[in-house]
């Protein structure tokens, strides 16, 4: 019967093709296409599941590890977002369902119901801040910092890449009002920064 | 806005990230169906309401997504200690607080 | 008396130099409609009075002719509108604080025809009939016009009243201006940058402090932009000021923001800014923001907001031309302007004799010093008569000539005589008040001090320190300000466990300041001419109104203010608070520390609500959400509406039809052949781990636990109180993997009330919620022909009827996407709900709506979903039900055989049992082309008298195409008991006789969803 089928469509990307702001201030474009899993269960579980998926789930509330092809993020004391390449999708599953065994864990896939936006400049801070009430600046928001905010009125994760670059991963429904946003705030940043002195 | 220290974050996060939650330490029956309608009304609807500190719980909605209880002065504002939910209510010193 | 407005770019008051203005560059404006000419660094007030304008305003309720009284925000009159074109007029602008620029194009305001000659001025004559508390005594009746909103003050009077009385209009427009945000946060925040505001934000940054240093003035400096003489540590001040500056700009830690009013202090430590970024230049175009809203988390605060002069209660105080004697020298000293040429100076402090002698020196002259104390200090003295200026002491003040402009005033003088003395200007010194708005908003304590007649701040308080004049050092030389800066610098340094770098001298301490001049009370006005001795210039209250307040036996001051008016407005007691209090203080008979004072509300001066919104405008106001399947209902040419924050297509009309019509056509297609509908706004939550049966249970009225895998339930969602809160479809995908669904606009509320008793409630059970609402688009097949729709396109799913039963549920492919199939219905017909990975939703649905397409299907939307579930008595909860409806109201299961679940033992509470519950019932319209009105009343009787309880009301009422005629469901008290009964809904076009009747009007055996 499979061979009747007409070929898979592709998927569609939540907000495909965003490229906006101005270089002196900050720019905007669509973060990589990543799988994503929501994986949650109690610290005593979440060691062994470390240690037999290879995933590094011992960091601090609120911050990110990285790991070859997967990025670990922290946004809760039972809470992590893994974000990873696309391709990871199949294995990072099986590997953490093979871990998991019949432990009590729950692993759900979130792959489509979130997009992400890299924003990246000399004025981030200033431009997240428009939206963002936490401190941004890179004593008390250092790199590999990662949390759940409010951007404007849209709920985000915000995690520091680089000094001059965050990652913003959006629900995927309010990622053409985070990008307008964002992308307004640039252009605000901009004017003030040429208005004569 | 309020600044409020998350337990579970163990930091200050805005008030804008978190819903306030009713009362703290207002516990659900084990068996409600063994309450009287009166102690079950009371559950329900009676609350403390005080002018001083106030035990609550708030909801990091926006961010780690925990529960937590707060000791809010509900003159001043000023929140004197946050802890998690369990935990018991601390005793608060009534001079820590600034007086109305 | 000096002829005002004898033509555009007179400035016959400005001196020869001096000044901060730049005089290289000449600025043409108008002021109302005629133009004029100052320079750059001018206020419109300070060009104005430079050509000779002092008029600028009529007063509030009276319509008395004003002019400028001060130098700074606390200008009480000199309101403007200032037009940038006709969508962007700002209205209530001090001029005092308007920067000048070429084409500014400012108006005066509450006056009619003109500002010489203004109807309302007859108030004025009439003004015995104004006293305090009249618009609450007069315009109460009559009682024949009714109560409140329709009463006759909203209907006759206020509309007519806001038309006399009040400031200026407000733009009827949106506004085309632009406005940014920005969070900050920092180590101290120091508001005010005069000497005292630039030591302590020196102290602080030099202390390794994250400083942010605000002023609402164009330039840093304060009381040194209009003070070239003043030295500070042996330097000029203006060179002391310069190097200030550039060594706070060289540290990265500090922003310096000019033009920004710190405008409120809330809890915390969060203070509102608003930092005026375009309004002093030219026009910038569409898209530079005007105004940055700045939200700024200080850890201490360092205020130094100076002292702001009060005015001195006489007759006559309030003709144009009477003004602030500090703020005359700050127009010479600051802005080269002359008020006047032959000036009386009346006073109650030193600081006045001083004033007197400068202004004495650049030329003025100075008719008299009219001390109303008995003597002044010996300095003070000797300076003003080295100036050979006249002193009179011990006088009172009988009152002021002039009409549109002062041109004398009449002194009773200490011996009896009496003398008027001819002035273009009357400058008044009553002492100062220190600014302590932020103070009294941080909570912290003001208290009354007689030495220095005004309140001071009395307890040190946690995070905050004060500087300079804001301290009561309102009379010091500015060493002691900047030496009060420092300390308060490191105070704060201090505070935040920051050392000071060096050793900074610790300036005076508040015990030991030398004394301030000695500043009596208001000499009291004689009671015949309270009537004109004006105390709120802007809100129009006199001594007199204080008095008759006093007098009705008002006593709390927060009372009289309200009763009076007096400090409301833009004001907030600027201006008038001390004298206020000391006048009531004098009527009473009460210290003034006694009476206290009226709180200082934010915002210190007004806001624009376009700051407070910022960004958050037109698309960006609320977040607007679509569903991965939009685009190609968009192309299918469906019309939308707003579900919550979502946009849902609503019907998909063909070319020519009406809503009806297209509504009628895919409904029946549902009931006759498919119809395909997107569904992705439903919530959904992933409920995952060992215990998510038992959690499940415990939350739903309906048996969870034993829910077979592959299997789905319909289940109910009570708060503790019983009342149902959400409804939805649970689904156990496996033995530890619920795929729950909520409402559209319950997907949050839901989640929350979930974790809420997940986390403190049932703690020891071992499942998570996890959002899954954006991870799954959701098309839903239903119809007769669903299945045949759906069979071509699904690989690993069995469609048989009798392997996926209604109420089934599998996971197989569909068009070659994984998907979760659910076969559940809404509409009573046949119907699956396919769940695809959101990337693939349109593509699932387009070719699940072609398939449909071929066999006489359609797409349907939102309103043909709420007539089919309607026909068949579905519920919408918070449609048909308001939070206060049981499952048993509604017809739906009660949850007997469960022993617990939340809300479970509130069902069985007494008032839950009575038989008279509002219950939900099917009515029928006695003639079936009647619609009913969603909302309408529903009575017994046929002609129901005013005032007639109501028994119930209609929650949804639709055409139903199916059945060739009206239905509606509605909440009836004992509702299920008058099954076939006639009701009554009275309408204003005739009553409407309905039938009640179950709510299943189509296939109520439900045959149809097993097909
Ligand atoms: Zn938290």
């Amino acid at each position: 019967m499979a061979e009747e089928m007409a070929d898979m469509p592709e998927p569609e990307r939540a907000l495909a093709g965003i490229a906006a702001g101005v270089a002196s201030v900050a720019l905007i474009e669509n973060g990589p296409a990543a799988a994503r899993i929501v994986l949650r269960c109690r610290p005593d579980v979440a060691s062994l599941l470390g240690a037999a998926s290879g995933l590094d789930l011992g960091g601090r509330i609120n911050t990110a590890r990285l790991a070859p092809g997967c990025a670990v993020l922290k946004l809760g004391p039972d809470e992590w977002l893994l974000i990873a390449e696309p391709e990871a999708d199949p294995w990072l599953g099986a590997r953490l369902g093979a871990a998991a065994g019949a432990g009590a864990v729950s692993i759900v896939d979130v792959s489509h119901a979130r997009g992400s936006l890299v924003v990246a400049g000399p004025s981030v801070e200033a431009v997240l801040a428009a939206g963002i009430a936490l401190p941004l600046t890179i004593d008390r928001f250092p790199v590999d910092r990662a949390t759940r905010t409010l951007l404007g009125k849209s709920e985000v994760v915000l995690w520091r890449r680089a000094p001059d670059r965050f990652h913003v991963e959006v629900g995927r429904s309010f990622l053409p009002y985070v990008a307008e946003f964002l992308s307004l705030a640039i252009a605000h940043e901009a004017a003030i920064a040429a208005l004569p002195r | 806005m309020l600044q409020i220290r998350c337990p579970w974050c163990g930091e200050d996060r805005p008030e804008i990230e978190f819903r306030y939650a009713g009362e703290a330490h207002v516990v659900r029956a084990r068996l409600p169906a063994d309450e009287s309608d009166a102690a079950w009304a009371e559950y329900l609807y009676l609350r403390t309401n005080p002018k001083g500190w106030h035990a609550e719980r708030w909801h990091h909605v926006h961010g780690c997504g925990r529960f937590l209880n707060a000791i809010r002065h509900t003159v001043t504002d000023r929140i004197a200690v946050t802890y998690k939910p369990g935990e018991p209510r601390p005793t608060i010193d009534d001079q820590q607080g600034p007086t109305p | 008396m000096i002829e005002d407005d004898k033509g555009p770019g007179g400035n016959r008051f400005r001196t020869a130099s001096g000044g901060r203005i730049d005089r290289s560059q000449p600025v043409r404006f108008t002021f109302d409609g005629r133009a004029y000419q100052g320079y750059a660094g001018d206020t419109l007030a300070s060009a104005l009075l430079a050509n000779g304008v002092h008029l600028v305003g009529r007063s509030f309720k009276y319509h008395r002719p004003r002019g400028i009284v001060a130098a700074g925000p606390e200008e009480p009159n000199a309101l403007v509108t200032v037009r940038r074109d006709w969508r962007r007029t700002t209205p209530n602008l001090r001029a005092t604080e308007v920067e000048i620029h070429d084409g500014l194009d400012a108006v005066s305001q509450n006056r009619f025809p003109s500002l010489r000659f203004d109807f309302g001025a007859l108030n004025d004559r009439l003004s015995p009939l104004f006293p305090a508390g009249f618009y609450y005594k007069t315009f109460m009746g009559p009682e024949r016009f009714g109560r409140g909103a329709s009463g006759a003050w909203a209907r006759i009077y206020e509309p007519v009243i806001r038309r006399m009385a009040g400031l200026g209009r407000a733009p009827v427009d949106g506004d085309t201006d632009s406005y940014a945000s920005r969070h900050a946060h920092c180590d101290v925040l120091v508001v005010g940058a005069g000497p005292a505001g630039l030591a302590a934000a020196l102290a602080a940054a030099e202390g390794g402090a994250r400083v942010m240093l605000a002023d609402e003035q164009a330039e840093a400096g304060g009381s040194l932009l209009g003070a070239p003489d003043v030295m500070i540590g042996g330097e000029p001040a203006a060179d002391w000021r310069e190097g200030a500056l550039a060594r706070l700009m060289s540290f990265e830690t500090v922003t310096v923001l000019t033009r920004t009013t710190v405008f409120g202090a809330y809890p915390d430590h969060l203070f509102g800014l608003v930092e005026r970024l375009t309004d002093h230049l030219p026009d910038q175009g569409r898209g530079v923001p005007r105004e940055r809203l700045w939200q700024v988390r200080a850890r201490h605060v360092v205020l130094a907001t100076g002292a702001l002069e009060r005015p001195l209660v006489f007759p006559g105080n309030d003709r144009p031309g009477v003004m602030l004697a500090g703020a005359a020298a700050t127009y010479l000293h600051r802005y080269g302007v002359l008020v006047g040429t032959r000036s009386v100076v009346v006073t109650t402090t030193d600081s006045g004799y001083r004033i007197a002698a400068d202004l004495a020196e650049h030329g003025v002259r100075i008719e008299a010093i009219a001390d109303l104390r008995g003597r002044a200090g010996e300095a003070a003295e000797a300076a003003a008569r080295a100036a050979g200026i006249p002193i009179h002491g011990g006088v009172s003040v009988l009152g002021t000539g002039g009409r549109l402009r002062v041109s004398s005033i009449r002194l009773a003088l200490r011996d009896g005589r009496r003398e008027r003395l001819e002035a273009d200007s009357v400058l008044m010194s009553g002492g100062r008040s220190p600014t302590l708005h932020l103070f009294s908003q941080l909570r912290g304590r003001l208290v009354w001090d007689a030495r220095h007649h005004a309140f001071l701040a009395q307890d040190p308080l946690g995070g905050v320190s004060l500087a300079g004049a804001a301290t009561g050092l309102v009379e010091a030389p500015v060493d002691d300000a900047f030496e009060s800066g420092t300390a308060a610098g490191v105070q704060a340094l201090a505070a935040l466990g920051m050392s000071g770098v060096g050793t900074v001298a610790l300036g005076a301490s508040m015990q030991s300041l030398p004394p301030a001049d000695s500043v009596v009370p208001v000499a009291p006005v004689a009671r015949h001419l309270e009537a004109a001795s004006f105390i709120d210039f802007q809100n129009d209250v006199t001594a007199k109104d204080l008095r008759l307040a006093a007098q009705e036996g008002f006593r709390s001051i927060e009372h009289i203010k309200r009763y009076t008016t007096t400090g409301m407005a833009t004001d907030q007691g600027k201006t008038s608070n001390v004298n206020a209090l000391s006048h009531v203080s004098g009527v009473l008979g009460r210290p003034v520390g006694d009476i206290g004072h009226t709180t200082f509300r934010a915002p210190y001066t007004p806001v624009t609500f376009g700051a407070l919104a910022a960004e958050c405008r037109g698309t960006l106001f609320d977040p607007v959400r679509l569903t991965p399947i939009d685009p190609a209902a968009r192309e299918r040419g469906a019309i939308f509406e707003a579900v919550g924050p979502w946009q849902r297509a609503r019907y998909f009309p063909k070319p020519g039809e009406t809503m009806h019509q297209a509504v009628a056509r895919e409904c029946l297609a549902v009931r006759t052949s498919v119809g395909v509908f997107d569904a992705s706004t439903l919530g959904k939550i992933e409920v995952v781990g060992p215990d998510a049966a038992t959690f499940l249970d415990r939350m739903y009225v309906n048996a969870i636990a034993s829910l077979p895998v592959g299997r789905s339930r319909y289940a109910i969602l009570l708060n503790e109180a019983g009342f149902v809160i959400d409804d939805g479809i649970v689904s156990r995908l496996s033995d530890v993997r619920f795929h729950v669904t909520t409402t559209t606009t319950g997907a949050a509320r839901v989640l929350a009330h979930m974790e809420d008793y997940l986390q403190t409630e049932f703690p020891e059970l071992r499942c998570w919620l996890t959002s899954v609402t954006e991870q799954w688009a959701v098309v839903a097949v239903q119809g007769p022909r669903a299945r045949a729709v759906l069979a071509p396109l699904v690989e690993d799913v069995d469609l048989a009827p009798d392997v996926l039963v209604h109420m089934a549920q599998t996971e197989g492919r569909v068009l070659g996407v994984p998907a979760r199939v659910f076969r559940v219905s809404f509409t009573g017909e046949l119907g699956y709900e396919i769940n695809v990975p959101a990337g693939y939703g349109r593509a699932v649905w387009s070719a699940l709506l072609s398939a449909a397409e071929r066999v006489g299907g359609t797409a349907y939307g939102t309103e043909a979903m709420h007539v089919l579930r309607a026909e068949k008595g579905y519920i919408i909860v918070g449609q048909d039900s308001d939070g206060t409806l049981t499952p048993r109201d509604l017809g739906l299961p009660v949850g007997e055989r469960k022993a617990d679940f939340v809300g479970k033992r509130s069902l069985s509470r007494s008032d839950m049992l009575v038989t008279d519950r509002p219950q939900l019932v099917g009515l029928e319209t006695e003639d079936g082309r009647v619609v009913l009105e969603e909302g309408a009343q529903i009575t017994r009787d046929s002609a129901p008298a005013v005032g007639t309880h109501a028994v119930g009301h209609v929650t949804s009422a639709y055409h139903s195409a199916v059945l060739g005629r009206s239905i509606a469901l509605a909440v009836i008290e004992g509702g299920r008991a008058h099954l076939g009964e006639t009701f009554h809904v009275p309408m204003p076009s005739g009553v409407i006789r309905v039938k009640v009747v179950s709510p299943a009007f189509y296939d109520p055996k439900g045959g149809r969803l097993h097909g």
